[in-house]
């Protein structure tokens, strides 16, 4: 239903990509900052937590597993230039236009939920 | 609402690049400058950014202690190049000191126009990311239309 499981998925991905253009906003608008070092969410190792639920076999993917929430983390081993700074504008801006195509996917998903909730709530009718 | 606070974030980065903008058109106005209130020539001005913590504290306090995204950037000063005085011998000249040099500011077009460009990318770059945030935020309004 529309607190499901599917839907509370999305729901924390949708959050997740708000959160991930928060921390890309805040490099590219620290990309002339000395010392700044840029933020992102390591995902590897959120996905590893996530997958780390109740599986009863090792092979097995948990699909309810309750994620604790994207974490930031601050990327510091690249310095990329003599002022400590380690923003490369290029990447943060791909990353974005990877993030917003992400969100809309997401989004578009979301809708797709509810309209399917809304087509059988209608009988099927129009 | 995060959304919000993303937009702060941009706005910060575009608020900075703009100062840095105006110090830039100030130094190129001043290149030539001989006297200044303070008295000797004018010397080139430059930004000095620091990052800033959370943009407001009540939706970081919202969002918990983990959500900790930063809150974009902060000119923390206006700081004078300490480079010498560009020095020409011109004795002429009103201002000139007693060995025949006028001591010139310390601005360097080259440098002040590529800088100028720097910024106005930098600006585009933040403009695009408060774009991106906009369309997010419009597509989230969309959800179940």
């Amino acid at each position: 239903m529309v607190g499901g499981k599917t839907f509370r998925l999305l729901e924390q991905a949708l959050d997740a990509a708000t959160y991930r253009q928060r921390l890309l906003a805040d490099n590219i608008a620290n990309a002339e900052t000395p010392g700044y070092k840029r933020k992102d969410i390591a995902f590897s190792t959120h996905l590893r937590r996530a997958l780390a639920g109740k599986v009863t076999h090792p092979k097995h993917i948990a699909i309810n597993s309750e994620p604790g929430g994207p974490v930031a983390t601050l990327v510091q081993e690249s310095t990329a230039r003599n002022d400590g700074n380690n923003v490369d504008i290029e990447l943060e801006m791909a990353e974005l236009a990877k993030n917003t195509l992400y969100y809309q996917g997401l989004a578009r998903q979301a809708s797709q939920y509810l309209a399917n909730l809304r087509m059988v709530i209608s009988e099927g009718r129009r | 609402m995060s959304f919000f606070s993303s937009f702060d974030i941009s706005a910060s980065g575009m608020t900075a690049q703009r100062l840095r903008m105006d110090l830039i058109a100030n130094n190129l106005a001043n290149a030539n400058t001989t006297r200044t209130r303070e008295g000797g020539p004018y010397q080139r001005q430059v930004p000095l950014f620091s990052s800033r913590d959370t943009a407001a504290p009540f939706p970081a306090f919202l969002a918990g202690a983990q959500r900790k995204a930063g809150g974009g950037v902060r000119v923390v000063g206006i700081v004078e190049d300490p480079a010498p005085p560009r020095l020409v011998y011109d004795p002429e000249h009103p201002d000139a000191r007693e060995d025949g040099y006028v001591a010139y500011p310390n601005v360097n077009v080259v440098t002040e126009m590529t800088d100028l460009i720097a910024a106005s990318r930098a600006y585009e770059a933040n403009v695009t990311a408060f774009n991106a945030a906009k369309t997010m935020a419009s597509l989230a309004l969309d959800i179940g239309r």
